[in-house]
């Protein structure tokens, strides 16, 4: 068995391993599929079957490889094909159906088959290059190009459950130098890049350390944070899916600049993909001498296990995750005292998220300058973000602190799919706040994002466009965090509740303006007096669309209009009595038999009995389109 | 460390949190989740404050002094969003009549709208005027509500003794924090959101999750969620006597909740009770108390005039002195009574006194708890709760108990012997400590463990539970002497010390054999029930040619009775009993004596004096104390030349040992808390406990009737599984008609499914 008891060993064990790596495109056909939780859902399992099968009678020999995601979930699944001599081709939307196309023409055939490639995969260990062809390179791809990409720079392009692929790639290589480097040198190092915790709050990552460096204590505990919770949020998991050994490495950097001996993943268990690959790499890693005792001759005795959470979004807060650690429900507390001084079991506890680690061991390798070189004003580097909602290219992308929120949405993510106008963008998920598009060239990092009354938060980017009701979008995200306060403070627990009944009556058409107010009143009070982060940013969606969106408040409340069309209670239905052609669709395909007319006759959709599904206007032939929706004052219609 | 609160210098050490030092100053802040003794918390957000240099609105009942702070409790965003959060509380708790112009007026209004089933308000509110909100409405200045009233309807979740309300339930965590400092950890958060509440794992009821009832979840409810049913629709007490528990020798202090000359509720005077003393006293409210003297004529008990009772009983007994006559008393009554029976018996009928529970040898509560390194047998969390609770904190606690009791469980080291085997490994121990070779023949507990243990026990205290016979009482006392640490024998009831003091268990089991040999002929028999505690007793104690009973209920051994008089309860007599150092443990009157008993040494008195005797002539109590005290020292047992006893070996055939526990539910025999309905019901069968892998084997379930049969007997008792028990091993609740297969504590039996 391969172990590394001191860095020769481990640079020894490099070389083979770079070596199989180079192999891996010089030999045979290779066909990588993207498999990580957005490929599998979009059937890449399937699709790589079906390539298996269509080559299986065909004694063509081909490779096959998993590689997580690169970040164009839009395209799932990926299918990569590297044929001796020629470059990796990288292709988009290859589900079972398109699988022949794909062997006859890009595997078996010398055709790149252009039409359907992405681009050509150039990698510095492929020689063979985009320039050969007149396909462009990849990274040159519009959702690519403005990417930097080091917390993700392996994902969609090693297998994450192969340790020789990471180390491949120069990994590990972090974890050596900072053996060997002081742990006081590395936290100053870690501060110079002005590394901030990527998992929202943004306090400095090297600050932090010194804290639990200099606390007294024995044992102390170093806690990776995965309990990944905000809804459109998932870039924690696709480091995990498609890296697994980059959050490893960064632990391990971590562990010895604090001085701590054990280490633990917070995981939540909706995350089955991440756990597994997790765990792979975590043998891997003791196998290899880069866990357990004596790491790297180093002296340093560290290992991780993994928790699995059991679903509950606030144990993403930090207390209440090691609350929930300790075998106690989930609630925070108060603080002091702060984790570096007494956290897990009491003993001093240093909590990063995800990123943060993934992101350490270039910040080692390459120097806190360097990293320090990217971003704007106090925030460095780069950050991983989650493209969701109405645009063109959703996926995950890391993009360097200070681009703006519209370099975002229409370079990066092509802009809004239709013909429909970005309405605004909600940064920070259910604890963020919306953003409309007026003030879209903000740019993204942590104190621009605050003065709009937003957060950068972990980093999921929900695009919403014309079509979203921003009442109802409020109303939404906070009935996910009403739904998941613990329950131990009056404000969270009660305080949203009430703000969601204003916001519930106001979806109805039965508030007032006072109501406005007193969702103020209350969104403060939440704000102001929760004991914990969930409660004390619940209140920002509401905050910043009655900021930004308050005539679309007024509208629903003095006109029952909703613009959107979305807010049931407000919307009706009409039939166009010009347009309809009364065939009888629409009153066969009505649940609440609320359309009735007859051969030759308009129809007429009978308003009391509506129940406003929809279902009528998605069967309502195209070539007719007699039924539309219309939201205010009613319009009367005889039966 | 000095700070600065509202302009207010302020000195504290450092630890107290920012709430206790503005209380110290004298200003008030708002609070509902935190509770003194109780770890901080921060949930209710009602105690928020604005410190400088920090960020936001900390609550003030979890933030430490920071030397310099300089701290600000009133400002108007403060009293603003104290207001907004308090009315969000309020907007799912009953709160018309919080915030009520007219609240507190409605006297005329009250009475019968209390008894509507839900509480809608406080007049109907079971802690009205005991509960915190009331309070922090108050001091919050909160006028009204504007927010909608959200609360929902949810049952109400009865349980013995007391019942939560969800609905009036603020979630302040209070009783959960209370539930875990006492290691029950019964009750928890469930659900989220909305939704959250407080409850049992899968919503099961509390006895089946490690509940034992103690109470303190309800004592520290700020609100009526939690409220005991006792006195629920009384109202609140217009005062609060503090006396003794009349139970077990913790001799734990209570509070007696009393109005209108009634008793209404026993409450926490700020310290840990358990059941017995917080819902078990309601026996002196029994409707079966003996209210009138009873003379048996043409056969048959009926009621007399004290006149012509203690007249009749004068005549009787007169005919007895000497040899014949004996008295029999216990530990439940109080040293006053004691006292003056013995005086009787010696001085009036020329004999002795005695009682069973005459062995205790105590040392202060607080040497105890503070002792570093404890061994100790019995099971504590049955007999002496609260003594148990404040053991688990020993540095150094070792336990014998065949059992997984408890205490067992939270030790450093348990000693797990066959049951019936605890002295002998006390003797093992011993041997040990003087480097001879333990005999560890079929004790279940090997030389290692024996090796390893005794170094630990230098000086140690050796506290032995009232549920040991005298073996294991010798072998301890022998085993104290070689460790040159303490012996602590704890008695069985509250006075138990006293009884001991005045050297009544010299000559107990010898008057036991004379009643079995015939050789008494009369007796006085006053607050001990041995017809009950041994059902082999009644036969010759109704051959007795003349009986007095002095109890405060018709008991078995009452029935037997030439005379009964009627005995005053614990809350109608002032006295003392003595505590386990000697210390005195004053019993207050609360309220009078039930129709027309008496105070125990008042009617031992009337009776000497009516026998023509002197010096019975007492002004008070206090008068009877004064004279006891001026009294030498009486002779103790002597337990040196005691032998101990070779144990049983147990016979092949059969599969089982079974072991007869004390039980937390039942004390004694049971005279006095068989009267509480509630105690009834969590003793309603006859449980015993097993293994469950042999349950499994067995192929019983927890619930299941089973038949145990011994050498003596069968009887149909009802499985429980348990991990108490290790395999092979059954307990049963110690109860009186166990004599039916068992002559001791433990037997071997065989076990089956009742089909």
């Amino acid at each position: 068995m391969k172990r590394a008891s001191d860095s020769v060993d481990l640079e020894k064990i490099r070389r083979e391993a770079k070596k199989a790596w180079d192999d891996l495109f010089s030999a045979d056909t290779l066909v990588c599929t993207g498999m990580s939780t957005c490929g599998i859902s979009a059937l890449a399992c399937q699709t790589q079957d079906a390539i298996k099968e269509e080559l299986s009678g065909r004694d063509f020999p081909a490779r096959f490889m998993k590689v997580g995601c690169l970040g164009l979930c839009y395209a799932e699944p990926l299918v990569y094909v590297k044929k001796i001599g020629m470059p990796m081709v990288c292709y988009g939307y290859v589900t079972p159906e398109v699988v022949p196309s794909l062997v006859d023409k890009a595997i078996l055939g010398d055709d790149l088959w252009k039409e359907r490639a992405l681009g050509i995969v150039d990698l510095p260990d492929i020689k063979e290059r985009s320039a050969q062809t007149d396909i462009p390179s990849i990274w040159d791809h519009p959702m690519l190009k403005p990417q930097i990409r080091i917390a993700l720079r392996n994902c969609g392009i090693i297998d994450p459950e192969s340790i020789d692929h990471y180390l491949a790639r120069g990994g590990y290589s972090a974890l050596a130098k900072a053996l060997i480097t002081k742990p006081e040198a590395i936290i100053e190092e870690v501060k110079g890049s002005g590394l901030r915790g990527r998992g929202g709050a943004g306090f400095p990552t090297g600050m932090k350390w010194e804290f639990c460096r200099k606390a007294r204590g024995r044992e102390k505990y170093l806690i990776c944070n995965a309990d990944e919770g905000d809804p459109g949020a998932f870039m924690d998991r696709s480091v995990l899916e498609g890296d697994p050994h980059s959050v490893l490495e960064g632990m391990l950097i971590a562990a010895h600049a604090i001085g701590s001996t054990a280490g633990i993943i917070y995981c939540r268990a909706e995350y089955p993909l991440a756990l597994q690959r997790l765990d792979i790499a975590l043998r891997q890693a003791r196998d290899y001498g880069l866990l357990g005792d004596d790491i790297l001759g180093s002296g340093m005795d560290f290992d991780i296990t993994i928790k699995e959470g059991a679903g509950a979004f606030v144990c993403g807060e930090e207390t209440a995750l090691m609350a929930s650690i300790e075998g106690h429900r989930g609630m925070p507390k108060t603080r002091p005292p702060f984790p570096a001084n007494a956290g897990l079991w009491s003993k001093p506890t240093n909590i990063n998220n995800v990123e943060t680690f993934a992101n350490l061991s270039a910040i080692i390798n390459r120097g806190g300058d360097w990293y320090n070189s990217i971003g704007i004003g106090r925030s460095k580097g780069t950050k991983t973000l989650s493209l969701a909602g109405a645009v063109r290219r959703a996926g995950l992308i890391e993009v360097p602190m200070g681009i703006t929120l519209r370099e975002i949405i229409f370079d990066i993510g092509g802009g809004i799919p239709g013909d429909r106008a970005c309405k605004g963008v909600l940064t920070g998920g259910p604890s963020g706040g919306c953003i409309p598009a007026a003030h879209l060239d903000t740019p993204v990092d942590y104190e621009s994002l605050a003065k709009v009354g937003s957060i950068m938060g972990s980093g999921s980017m929900i695009i919403i466009d014309e079509g979203t009701c921003i009442v109802d979008l409020a109303r939404f995200f906070l009935t996910f965090t009403q739904r998941e306060s613990c329950g131990k403070c009056t404000p969270c627990r009660i305080g949203t509740r009430q703000m969601l009944g204003i916001l519930e009556k106001i979806t109805r058409g039965e508030a007032d303006l006072s109501d406005l107010s007193k969702l103020e009143r209350l969104a403060n009070a939440v704000r102001n007096g929760s004991l914990c982060g969930l409660g004390s940013t619940a209140p920002n969606p509401v905050l910043t669309t009655l900021r930004f969106f308050k005539s679309e408040f007024e509208e629903h409340i003095l006109r029952g209009n909703c613009p959107s069309l979305v807010c049931k209670d407000l919307t009706s239905f009409y039939i166009d009595p010009g347009s309809c052609r009364s065939c009888g669709i629409c009153a066969e395909s009505c649940p609440a038999e609320a359309i009735t007319g007859q051969f030759k006759e308009a129809h007429v959709i009978d308003q009391d009995k509506c129940i406003r599904c929809g279902v009528c206007i998605s069967v309502c032939p195209e070539k007719f389109s007699a039924i539309t929706r219309k939201s205010g004052k009613k319009v009367v219609q005889c039966i | 460390m000095h700070l600065k609160i509202d302009d207010v210098d302020v000195d504290v050490p450092a630890g107290t949190t920012v709430k206790e030092a503005a209380m110290q100053s004298g200003i008030r802040i708002p609070g509902l989740c935190d509770y003194s003794g109780l770890k901080p918390y921060g949930g209710c957000r009602l105690c928020l404050v604005e410190i400088e240099g920090i960020r936001g609105f900390p609550s003030s009942c979890t933030m430490p002094v920071n030397e310099g702070m300089v701290v600000r409790t009133g400002t108007p965003a403060l009293l603003d969003l104290r207001k907004s959060i308090l009315e969000m509380l309020l907007s799912e708790h009953p709160s018309n009549c919080l915030t009520c112009e007219r609240a507190g007026r409605c006297d005329e209004a009250r009475e019968p709208m209390r008894k509507v089933p839900q509480t809608m308000g406080c007049r109907y509110c079971p802690k009205d005027q005991r509960c915190a909100l009331q309070e922090t409405v108050e001091l919050v200045g909160l006028e009204k509500v504007e927010l909608p009233h959200i609360g929902s309807s949810k049952q109400v979740v009865h349980s013995p003794f007391f019942d939560r309300d969800p609905n009036l339930c603020i979630l302040c965590g209070r009783c959960v924090r209370a539930c875990e400092e006492r290691f029950a950890g019964a009750i928890s958060f469930i659900f989220r959101g909305f939704e959250a509440g407080i409850g049992t794992a899968f919503e099961k009821p509390l006895e089946e999750v490690g509940c034992r009832f103690c109470g303190a979840c309800v004592d520290v409810c700020p609100t009526g969620a939690l409220a005991e049913r006792a006195g629920r629709w009384t109202g609140p007490s217009s005062n609060v006597v503090l006396t003794t528990c009349p139970f077990c020798s913790a001799n734990c202090q209570i509070g007696l909740e009393v109005a209108g000359g009634k008793l209404l509720r026993v409450a926490s005077v700020g310290n840990n009770l358990c059941v017995r003393g917080r819902f078990g006293t309601g026996f002196v409210q029994d409707p079966s108390r003996l209210k009138l003297p009873l003379v048996r004529k043409n056969g048959k008990l009926v009621e007399a005039g004290w006149d012509e009772a203690l007249a009749v009983a004068a005549e009787g007994l007169a005919r007895y002195t000497g040899e014949q006559f004996t008295a029999i008393t216990s530990g439940v009554c109080t040293n006053e009574a004691l006292y003056l029976v013995q005086k009787f018996a010696s001085k009036v009928m020329n004999s002795v006194a005695v009682a069973p529970d005459a062995i205790s040898s105590g040392i202060k509560p607080e040497d105890l708890i503070s002792a570093d390194s404890v061994l100790v047998v019995g099971d504590l969390a049955e007999t002496n709760p609260v003594t148990g609770l404040a053991l688990r904190s020993a540095k150094n606690l070792v336990v014998v108990s065949p059992l997984k009791t408890d205490l067992a469980g939270a030790s450093s080291t348990w000693l797990a012997p066959v049951p019936g085997q605890e002295a002998s490994v006390l003797v093992a121990l011993n041997r040990a400590i003087s480097n001879d070779d333990p005999d560890l023949n079929g004790l279940g507990v090997n030389e290692e463990e024996i090796r390893n243990v005794a170094p630990l026990l230098a000086g140690a205290t050796v506290v032995i539970g009232p549920d040991c016979c005298t073996d294991v009482v010798v072998a301890a006392s022998r085993l104290a002497k070689a460790l040159k640490g303490r012996l602590v024998v704890l008695g069985t009831n509250c006075n138990s010390q006293g009884a001991s003091i005045l050297g009544m268990g010299r000559d107990y089991q010898e008057t036991i054999q004379a009643i079995f040999q015939g050789k008494i002929k009369a007796a006085y028999i006053m607050g001990s029930n041995p017809a009950r505690a041994m059902p082999e007793l009644v036969e010759p104690l109704s051959g007795l040619e003349f009986l007095v009973v002095q109890d405060i209920f018709l008991t078995e051994t009452a029935k037997l009775a030439s005379v009964v008089f009627p005995a005053a309860g614990f809350d109608e007599v002032d006295g003392t009993y003595s505590g386990p150092g000697g210390e005195l443990l004053r019993l207050k009157k609360a309220v009078e004596p039930l129709a027309r008993s008496r105070p125990d040494w008042q009617i031992t008195a009337e009776l000497a004096i009516k026998m023509g005797a002197v010096g019975f002539d007492f002004e008070g109590p206090e008068s009877v104390l004064d004279e006891m005290q001026a009294q030498p020292a009486q002779n103790q047992a002597d337990l040196e030349s005691y032998v101990l006893k070779v144990p049983e070996e147990p016979s092949d055939n059969a599969h089982f040992i079974l072991t007869a526990c004390p039980s937390l539910y039942s004390f004694g025999s049971g005279t006095r808390t068989s009267r509480i309905p509630d105690l009834r019901y969590l003793t309603r069968e006859r449980w015993t406990e097993v293994n469950p892998e042999d349950a499994k084997s067995l192929g019983i379930s927890s619930g299941d009737g089973i038949v145990l049969e011994s050498n003596k007997g069968s009887i149909k008792a009802v499985s429980r599984i348990s991990r108490r028990v290790p395999r092979g091993v059954l307990r049963i609740d110690l109860q009186s008609d166990l004599d039916m297969i068992m002559d001791g504590r433990v037997c071997n039996v065989g076990v089956k499914r009742d089909v």
